[in-house]
């Protein structure tokens, strides 16, 4: 066999598979839906959270958040160059021709899916912190949960003693964001694995 | 392209990406209060609770003792303010009179909602007994006093506690 003809030719036995089941993920996570929602009262505050969507209720009413609404579609963006990057690095690492580049393709895109999740997780813990800290400076006490969990605040003003129920937790599109992302680090250790040379 | 700069350009597409959308926020509000949420849900809730609490014992007009034509409940009728634009649901209420040395309270049945702004006139009801109907009726109050109303109402999933009194 000639050169010419090694290049040309496929050996999908040597596509990282993790690699594409990985980058098949990614594409379509950012259209599963919120990662994470909370709910104050039903229907006062409602708030259903992703990097790639946003949706805040307030007493019925939309309300826009300029800052989440960009930062979605950056992490819309992101997270499909991922998948695209990764799907196809993983398919053309089975051609010699596109080998190098493939192989950076997938070490460098293997491990970001994962960061974004680690940054969201860590932005939901401070959010509901915030949130139960503003309802303390209000003149609530209570428990307000962090990230997961149910609770209530309460408060007396007037005549009445008022108490505000608060739900928080995180969805099943979460945790296929969470796999996904380990796949696509699986994928990345098993390119280690299958191409130790280019580490 | 070289190995290094394809690594280099994967880095930085995301910082790009990030720093690109923080500054079409920015630039599209001005002010990083405006970016982030217009209005915050703490002061939007404290909207409606300062509602609540100007209204105060307000809320409720209670008027005068009657019996239902089988003379065997007791009716209170009670004439319910809404202070805020968001519907009122109230879950429960009750007035505890004693008289006679007996107690008599009257409830709500089901629950009423009372629409935005507006006065909702509902009824509580009592069974009584052969003695307080002979005993008590007579020594019931014409005005009772609407801080005996113990009750629970809602707005949105939020719960306002009254706990009234025996009157």
């Amino acid at each position: 066999m000639t050169e010419e003809q090694k290049t040309k030719e496929w050996d999908f036995s040597k596509a990282n598979w993790p690699g594409v089941l990985g980058g098949l993920l990614l594409i379509i996570l950012p259209f599963t839906g919120s990662w994470w929602e909370m709910h104050v009262g039903t229907g006062a505050f409602d708030v259903a959270l992703s990097p790639f969507t946003t949706e805040i209720l307030m007493f019925g009413e939309f309300v826009l958040s300029p800052l989440l609404y960009w930062m979605n579609i950056a992490f819309t963006i992101l997270m499909l160059l991922f998948g695209i990057l990764l799907l196809t690095g993983s398919i053309c690492f089975a051609n010699e021709k596109y080998r190098l580049t493939a192989d950076i393709i997938i070490k460098s895109n293997s491990r970001k899916p994962l960061y974004l999740i680690i940054v969201f997780t860590i932005g939901l813990a401070i959010v509901s912190w915030y949130m139960g800290q503003m309802l303390l400076v209000s003149g609530f006490t209570g428990d307000f949960p962090i990230l997961m969990g149910e609770g209530s605040a309460s408060m007396a003003s007037g005549i009445f003693t008022i108490i505000v129920p608060v739900s928080l937790g995180l969805s099943t599109s979460y945790w296929i964001g969470l796999v996904a992302a380990v796949i696509a680090i699986i994928a990345g250790f098993y390119q280690m694995k299958i191409n130790p040379a280019e580490e | 392209m070289e190995r290094k700069t394809l690594g280099l350009v994967l880095a930085i597409v995301p910082l790009i990406a990030v720093i690109g959308a923080l500054a079409i926020a920015f630039a599209l509000t001005g002010n990083v209060q405006s970016m982030v949420l217009e209005t915050g849900p703490d002061e939007a809730i404290s909207g409606y609770l300062t509602g609540f609490t100007g209204a105060g014992g307000e809320m409720f007009t209670v008027s005068g003792y009657s019996l239902s034509d089988d003379r065997r409940t007791l009716l209170l009728e009670v004439a319910v303010s809404n202070p805020i634009d968001y519907p009122l649901v109230i879950s429960s209420m009750s007035y505890i009179s004693e008289f006679n040395g007996k107690t008599v309270e009257i409830d709500l049945d089901k629950p009423v909602e009372v629409m935005p702004e507006s006065t909702t006139q509902i009824i509580l009801t009592g069974d009584l007994d052969e003695q307080n109907l002979l005993t008590g009726m007579p020594q019931m109050p014409n005005n009772p006093d609407p801080s005996g109303i113990k009750t629970e109402i809602s707005f949105a999933g939020i719960i306002l506690k009254n706990s009234g009194g025996v009157q």
